[in-house]
């Protein structure tokens, strides 16, 4: 822990690797499989055919089964999967996160094209910043990642807010 | 039908009581296996009574209460902030109020607050999400 500010409690200040600011995870491709589109849309209770059923989909224009709004979070659990696979580090990893106190502070995405079951996309991360609230209590990180597909360009942009909640 | 006015608010959506089930299956469609969300021994470990559920798992519930409005196509932007633990029982209940409508990246977008509340009234999740907006209201629901 030497190096790291310390604040009036007297406790060392976080757990995250501070000096990762600025990383960024090998850029990995991983291929949305339709079953998986499928299972995790009824698991949420996903009433919207076009989510499920390939015809209904089809029926709208669409190649495949559409990704429900929250399934990019899923993409980028395959490219930690892949990057773990290649050997290489993944960002929640390079960070130093500690399950015994992480939380999900925030997330956002911007979408500016769907992700359809079949897709092969190509998934980035970099650590954007750290900070902290409550005299270090709570310590944060924003990580943004990007969802890119070789033809369609950006598909999502999302910005995770991981926190530490160390008062316990 | 016209444009809902500001003020409108979406058809709530009722999820739940989250079960270790849930949590489990979760877990692994979804890839994300940290275990404070589905081993109770490591959760007593972290210094928690019990596991508690996902925050992603109620976004995509609320999700929903926009996107079978709006379709999902239609969805631009999607902001959440997990504000409190939903625990293992919980009932949430899913809310998005049509707040403003404004003309934005060459086409007219819908702003919706959100919000999912336990069955005890606690908020677990606020957020925003934006739409584009054409003739969907017609579609049926």
């Amino acid at each position: 822990m030497s190096g790291r500010d310390t604040v009036a409690t007297g406790r060392p200040r976080g757990i995250f690797r501070r000096e990762t600011k600025g990383f960024s995870a090998a850029p990995v491709t991983v291929r949305v499989e339709r079953g998986r589109v499928v299972t995790f849309a009824r698991l949420l209770g996903e009433t919207d055919p076009v989510c499920t059923d390939v015809a209904a989909a089809r029926a709208q224009g669409h190649p495949d089964v559409v990704a429900p709004p929250s399934f990019p979070m899923v993409v980028e659990m395959l490219a930690n999967e892949e990057r773990s696979r290649q050997g290489e580090p993944n960002p929640t990893e390079v960070i130093g996160c500690d399950f015994h106190h992480l939380l999900h502070g925030e997330q956002h995405y911007i979408y500016e094209g769907l992700v359809f079951a079949g897709d092969e996309v190509t998934v980035g991360t970099t650590v954007l910043d750290f900070y902290d609230k409550r005299g270090g209590l709570l310590e944060f990180v924003v990580l943004e990642s990007t969802i890119h597909h070789d033809d369609r360009g950006v598909l999502v942009r999302a910005t995770r807010t991981l926190l530490h909640r160390l008062d316990r | 039908m016209s444009e809902p006015a500001p003020g409108t608010v979406l058809p709530d959506l009722a999820f739940g009581p989250i079960s270790r089930t849930l949590l489990a299956l979760y877990a692994g469609v979804s890839g994300d296996h940290d275990p404070v969300h589905i081993d109770v021994d490591f959760a007593r470990e972290a210094g928690l009574p019990d596991v508690f559920a996902h925050g992603m798992l109620s976004f995509g519930v609320l999700a929903r209460v926009v996107t079978r409005w709006s379709g999902v196509a239609a969805l631009r932007s999607f902001r959440a902030r997990f504000v409190s633990i939903t625990h293992v029982h919980d009932l949430i209940t899913c809310r998005g109020t049509v707040t403003e409508y404004r003309e934005e990246g060459g086409e007219r977008r819908a702003r919706i607050d959100l919000v999912v509340t336990a069955q005890d009234g606690r908020r677990t999740l606020t957020g925003e999400a934006v739409v584009a907006i054409g003739r969907f209201w017609d579609r049926p629901a």
